[in-house]
């Protein structure tokens, strides 16, 4: 593995929760809890888990979009958690994010070139939108250079993700976070942005932290896939090995919960087929011991008092007391 | 196969809108038989929802008109039929889930109410007969300590369980039809899951026949018996389940499903894309609504609307090309 292009140390983000007038601060919301991980230059790390689990919540961290409570971002080797506000300005035109919602992400009063053309205006490395850079990544991203000097409103939502994409990747970030970036479009639209992606990619070698709760989309995608569970990284390894060969109890529940595109297969899968029962416990008030015990058919005594810690098994690293 | 329980007939929806007429629906036929399992699909905008609502009159107008068609439930057009006896259909006859269940309870009345209340709107009974009932039907859809929830308020429930207080209430009169229009789209895929198994374990014991509209496929492949696939305002293809996803006739059916990514695919495979996106519904095509993003069309295809034809038992198509001698999709979907 090349050096890490993120390294993610303990990181943590609490969210007070505030009652009554005087806004006291009766609880936290525990979203991310100490998590750590790393990104290799030109590789795609999948970051899946159900709402709530925090993953968008560690998107933002690492942009600090949010502050994170405590723990370490570095970036290219760069510490940027302690960055001022000037310096991170400086510090984003190496990581730039696209968004879910392709309609709410978009200034509806500019045009699409002057779109594209706002991050190298705020960082200095154009004048105006006449720069060749923004046409061409226009084009790159499959709108063509004609459609510039129109205004959202006028395209479909796979275009408009188009837009977004063009917009990040404008600046030639290292590092590029798509929070579910194709949960919005339809089926076959967002074939058209995956291969998209993949194709960008290859052409300017930019590494991807992918979020996404599709778990389709993330195997298609990543080299590596991290599987969250209320503000905790469960299981983290290849793609291959997770997809193939799940350690944590979760993530052989949530990957045997997927329904595959092919009935004669769905048929089988649906007698061995791992229901878990109930639902994600609240995070402002997580299960002691290990998060997932609540809901995991294996779960014995030191599940609830001890806190699995995230050890090596085969080719992945996973956080359980009896991994498979 | 018996006698159609419910059954569209060329139906057309339109809409007067500021821009001009959405023509939302041009010609669905589609019928569903008691006990089956009916998926829909169709990518957003297809059409899908509004023939469902349609069904229950549920589509206001204005500004809908609906210039043709007919809606036949047990032989009678329930788009004729007067609001009065209409009301006594639904949800007593048809009933139906939504996509979203917080926006569809009532978040002033607690459950129980609510699917009292629905219990005695259809039949006659005491209020303690509803709610033992109710409680029955709590219990049934897998809610647990259904006696104590029964007093709670929906925003005491979360997603999947208002979902299933949802389809508790839809299933506690005994309807024949259920419509679940896209039930699981705004749930987490392990309690998708579940709220599947309930679906179709409470459709199977009752025998209420189920119309799922869905946008998945891997959702359509796990419960259905047959499908139909939606595109711009028209069923393009219907087929019994296996067949459809094994042998797909209709070029738009045979791309939509190479450009699902598969979790058992090879690493790097690169996904089918159909180009461009689907058409602008107030200018619809004139010919075949696909034929601009279509691989296979001649020019037939962009000047005649292709009739539904009968391929084989249960299998029916809407295309020009399919049934040539040497026509034939180039791959093997799985």
């Amino acid at each position: 593995m090349s050096k890490p292009l993120l390294k993610v140390t303990n990181l943590e983000k609490k969210f007070p929760i505030q009652r009554g007038l005087l806004k006291r601060t009766v609880g936290h919301i525990h979203a991310v809890d100490g998590i750590s991980f790393e990104l290799a230059e030109g590789e795609t790390l999948g970051l899946v888990g159900e709402s709530g689990c925090g993953k968008s919540t560690t998107a933002r961290l690492i942009l600090r979009l949010l502050e994170p409570t405590s723990g370490e971002i570095s970036i290219a080797g760069k510490e940027i958690s302690s960055l001022s506000r000037e310096e991170m300005r400086q510090e984003r035109r190496n990581t730039q994010i696209v968004f879910q919602d392709p309609y709410a992400s978009l200034n509806p009063r500019m045009t699409i070139r002057q779109i594209v053309a706002e991050p190298l205006i705020v960082h200095g490395m154009a004048k105006d939108d006449t720069d060749p850079r923004v046409d061409e990544m226009i084009e790159l991203c499959g709108l063509s250079r004609e459609f510039g000097n129109r205004y959202p409103h006028e395209f479909s939502g796979g275009q408009r993700q188009r837009v977004g994409i063009a917009r990040a990747l404008v600046t030639r970030p290292k590092l590029v976070v798509l929070d579910e970036p194709v949960s919005a479009l339809d089926v076959s639209v967002q074939a058209q942005i995956l291969n998209l992606l993949d194709d960008l990619r290859e052409k300017f070698g930019f590494s991807y932290l992918f979020v996404a709760h599709d778990l389709s989309v993330v195997s298609h995608i990543s080299t590596r896939v991290a599987v969250m569970y209320l503000g905790k990284i469960v299981e983290i390894g290849t793609r291959d090995e997770i997809f193939n060969h799940p350690h944590h109890p979760y993530t052989k529940a949530l990957i045997s919960a997927v329904p595959l595109a092919n009935p004669r297969q769905e048929k089988i899968r649906k007698e061995t087929r791992i229901v878990l029962t109930g639902d994600v416990p609240s995070p402002a008030n997580p299960p002691s011991g290990c998060r997932f015990r609540t809901r995991c058919w294996k779960a014995q005594d030191i599940c609830s008092t001890t806190e699995p810690a995230l050890v090596q098994i085969g080719g992945s690293q996973a956080a359980c007391h009896f991994p498979e | 196969m018996s006698k159609p329980l419910l059954e569209i007939q060329d139906l057309h929806v339109h809409f007067n809108t500021s821009d001009g007429v959405v023509e939302a629906i041009n010609g669905a036929t589609l019928s569903i038989s008691a006990g089956e399992v009916l998926g829909l699909v169709g990518e957003s905008g297809s059409g899908k929802s509004v023939t469902a609502m349609s069904v229950l009159g549920l589509v206001p107008q204005p500004p809908a008109i609906y210039p043709a068609g007919k809606i036949l439930w047990k032989g009678t057009d329930l788009l004729t039929t007067p609001d009065r006896e209409l009301r006594e259909i639904r949800g007593g006859e048809i009933s139906m889930i939504f996509q979203d269940p917080m926006t569809s309870l009532n978040p002033v009345y607690t459950i129980g109410h609510q699917i009292s209340e629905m219990i005695r709107v259809h039949s006659r009974v005491s209020a303690k007969q509803a709610k033992e009932k109710s409680i029955e039907m709590l219990d049934l859809v897998g809610v647990p300590n259904p006696r104590q929830r029964f007093d709670d308020y929906p925003h005491q429930f979360s997603g999947g369980m208002r979902q299933r207080a949802m389809i508790a209430m839809a299933l506690s009169c005994e309807p024949e039809l259920l419509i679940a229009d896209e039930p699981t789209t705004a749930l987490d895929v392990t309690i998708q899951a579940q709220i599947l198994e309930i679906i179709e374990k409470s459709a199977r014991e009752l025998n209420v026949a189920v119309l799922l509209i869905t946008h998945d496929l891997g959702v359509v492949a796990g419960i259905c018996d047959r499908v139909a696939v939606m595109y711009a305002g028209r069923i393009v293809e219907e087929a019994p389940v296996n067949d459809l996803f094994e042998n797909p006739l209709m070029p738009y059916t045979w791309g939509l499903m190479r450009s699902i990514p598969q979790m058992d695919s090879v690493k790097g495979e690169r996904l089918y894309t159909i180009p461009g996106s689907p058409p602008v519904m107030s200018r619809p095509p004139k010919g075949c609504a696909f034929a601009s993003r279509c691989e296979f069309a001649i020019d037939k295809c962009k000047t005649d609307l292709p009739e539904i034809r009968q391929i084989s038992n249960g299998r029916t198509v809407r295309c020009h090309r399919v049934g040539e001698p040497n026509f034939a999709l180039s791959q093997k979907v799985l």
